[in-house]
């Protein structure tokens, strides 16, 4: 039976000015095979400095992660005036 | 003995006492047409919270009444974003709700003199809103069902987030990384808060 999770890989750094920085590395069909993908990326530029960065998480698909709207509108999240 | 309020069955009372103290008299249809209710009232919010944890027609202790009293005294809010909240609580006013018998108790709370010396913000039970900073560097892209949800003193950015995240999901039912809801909250709560 197909199963109706997907587990997605992604890989977060802070920069010198606060900003994260993200990267979305992958979606897998099971957690062993993201942990594999975590100890393969390891070993690559960049990542290899940030080994901590990594994270999984698991999503049941056809479903909402973002449940409601977001608060902060324009004028919050890029400083322009307010309309 | 330590005097009690029971404050559930009032709520909706309290709300509409406070939205014609504060609001010139005048809580146009629960609206903010007069732009009397600023963006301070959003501090309201916690209070609500922790009354919240409260199981239904339990009681407040005078302590806490005495904090959220001095609150409303001094700040004004949104309306419409307290109601929505106040709304997504369930805490619809109670059917056997006698107004007669709460009012004059109430209405001398919410009408006493206003200004003096501030609260501590939250009463001492949460965090202070930085201000001045853009919503980028507040990070006040969050969900918005947790709009007015502040941190409690002593609680980092991922407990704030695990605790609404739970409250609202259930344990551990939901993800954590960069983007995710989860990750939104904690930014907010790390960034936003002294």
């Amino acid at each position: 039976m197909k199963s109706n999770s997907v587990y997605v890989l992604q890989h977060t750094r802070i920069l010198p000015n606060g900003v994260d920085d993200v990267k979305f590395l992958g979606v897998y069909s099971s957690d062993v095979m993201a942990s594999t993908a975590i100890e393969r990326f390891k070993t690559r530029i960049g990542f290899s400095q940030f080994p901590d960065g990594f994270h999984v998480d698991r999503y049941d698909i056809d479903n909402d992660y973002w449940v409601d709207g977001f608060a902060g509108g324009p004028s919050e999240a890029d400083g322009s005036p307010s309309k | 003995m330590e005097k009690c309020y029971p404050i559930f069955p009032n709520f909706g009372l309290i709300i509409r006492l406070a939205l014609h103290v504060f609001c010139n008299n005048n809580p146009v249809n629960f609206t903010d047409h007069a732009g009397l209710c600023t963006e301070e009232g959003r501090m309201l919010m916690p209070y609500y919270e922790a009354l919240k944890s409260y199981p239904n027609n339990s009681i407040l202790n005078d302590s806490r009444w005495q904090q959220f009293k001095r609150f409303i005294n001094y700040k004004s809010y949104q309306l419409g974003e307290m109601l929505r909240f106040i709304s997504s609580l369930g805490l619809g006013d109670n059917p056997n709700f006698s107004m007669e018998a709460y009012s004059a108790n109430i209405k001398d709370e919410l009408t006493a003199p206003r200004g003096g010396t501030p609260p501590l913000p939250g009463g001492g039970l949460f965090k202070t809103r930085i201000g001045g900073l853009s919503g980028k560097a507040a990070a006040t892209d969050i969900p918005s069902w947790a709009e007015g949800l502040f941190p409690k003193v002593g609680e980092s950015g991922k407990e704030f987030a695990h605790r609404l995240m739970r409250s609202k999901f259930g344990t551990g039912q939901y993800p954590t990384g960069p983007g995710s809801e989860f990750n939104k909250l904690k930014k907010y709560a790390d960034r936003a808060f002294e």
